[in-house]
């Protein structure tokens, strides 16, 4: 070998030298073509990674406007969920309002039907009575008809007060006598007059009228002990009383003379 | 269905009336006894479903007629509301010790009677 090396001559170097160039060249153009292809392959895996990034944030974004319409769609639906549900709370209310007034218009025409359900003087006064304590809620409370003369009220029905105390009240005198002398209604609280002793526990008085005319009175004293003033419904009883129930004492107290009447004749 | 029955012990007929109209829309058949002694017979031969029952009547009280009811076998679980003018805590307390099941007072709340009523019934 050596010898044989030994023997090359300078064209033969010269040709081997070149042809290793060559080859190296070779080796060098292969692996640049190799990286050539491997960077076009980056480039191209870059490329697809950006446009899937790109589809992705596309998405994302697409998320997050689906996620702000939901949130703006849970939000309008707890509103409306919030507002059903006031308005079903507003229904139960009205419903239960129109209960309570039905109840309160029922009272009144219990009220009216036994007031005008007899001719008897003393049923009248019995009815009257009932009301009081029944739809009041009063024990203690008397029921006044106006005398003959027009001068002084009279005691014809009464419960849980002295009647000896409360027989009669001159026109005028007192909270009693003085709401029958005017027909002005008294209630316990606006600006009073001067009450006897014997008023002192008056929660109201209602003159019985017919018309202008005053045939009556009613003077309730203390409440049930449970009840704690006088509620709107207790003014609409009054308001029926003051009519109704002088109506009922006047018609039955013309029967009575008509049937007295026609004894005698 | 079987319409269900209520007896109403009262005295007074406003009263009666009063808690025929306000139970009118529960759709029972109610019937009405004057004072004690009537109200005992007239649960014995009907046999209500719940009974409601004033304290102050002629020959005897509401306390008197709760625990004659609640001594017979057929009258014995049958719901009584006690409805009275009475509020004092004493009362109220007799009324249950006479074995009342609930208590309601005077004046009557119809809306409320009608609820106690249907709360006691299962309706």
């Amino acid at each position: 070998m050596s010898g044989e090396s030994d023997r090359e001559g300078p064209s033969d170097y010269v040709f081997r030298v070149r042809e290793q160039t060559r080859q190296h060249l070779r080796d060098l153009l292969s692996e640049n073509e190799k990286l050539r292809r491997s960077t076009a392959a980056l480039e191209s895996e870059r490329n697809r990674l950006l446009a899937e990034k790109m589809a992705l944030q596309e998405k994302l974004l697409n998320l997050r406007e689906e996620y702000d319409h939901f949130q703006r769609e849970q939000m309008d639906l707890h509103r409306r969920l919030a507002e059903t549900e006031e308005e079903s709370r507003q229904f139960a209310l009205q419903s239960l309002e129109i209960e309570q007034q039905n109840n309160n218009l029922a009272n009144l025409y219990v009220a009216g039907y036994q007031l005008h359900g007899t001719l008897d003087h003393d049923e009248v006064v019995a009815a009257i009575k009932e009301i009081v304590i029944n739809l009041i809620g009063c024990e203690e409370f008397g029921v006044y008809e106006m005398d003959e003369e027009g001068r002084a009220l009279r005691l014809t029905g009464f419960l849980g007060i002295d009647p000896a105390i409360y027989a009669t009240v001159p026109l005028g005198s007192g909270l009693i006598g003085r709401a029958a002398a005017t027909g002005a209604r008294y209630l316990l609280g606006e600006p009073p007059g001067i009450p006897a002793p014997r008023e002192a526990h008056l929660t109201a008085c209602i003159p019985l009228k017919l018309g202008e005319t005053v045939l009556g009175a009613l003077a309730i004293f203390r409440l049930l002990a449970h009840k704690h003033g006088l509620e709107p419904v207790d003014h609409e009883l009054f308001d029926l009383l003051a009519t109704h129930a002088a109506t009922a004492l006047y018609v039955s107290r013309l029967h009575r003379e008509r049937v007295a009447a026609s004894r005698l004749s | 269905m079987t319409q269900k029955k209520i007896l109403l012990v009262d005295d007074s007929t406003t009263m009666i009336m009063m808690e025929r109209v306000a139970l009118s829309s529960g759709g029972y058949q109610l019937f009405a006894a004057r004072d004690g002694e009537e109200a005992l017979e007239t649960a014995r031969d009907q046999r209500p479903d719940l009974i409601l029952l004033d304290v102050v009547m002629p020959k005897m009280d509401g306390f008197e007629v709760c625990r004659r009811l609640r001594a017979e076998g057929p009258t014995r679980n049958i719901p009584i509301i006690i409805v009275s003018t009475r509020g004092e805590e004493g009362n109220i307390e007799k009324g249950f010790d006479s074995g009342c099941t609930d208590y309601v007072l005077k004046p009557l709340n119809g809306v409320e009677l009608l609820t106690r009523v249907r709360s006691l019934l299962g309706d």
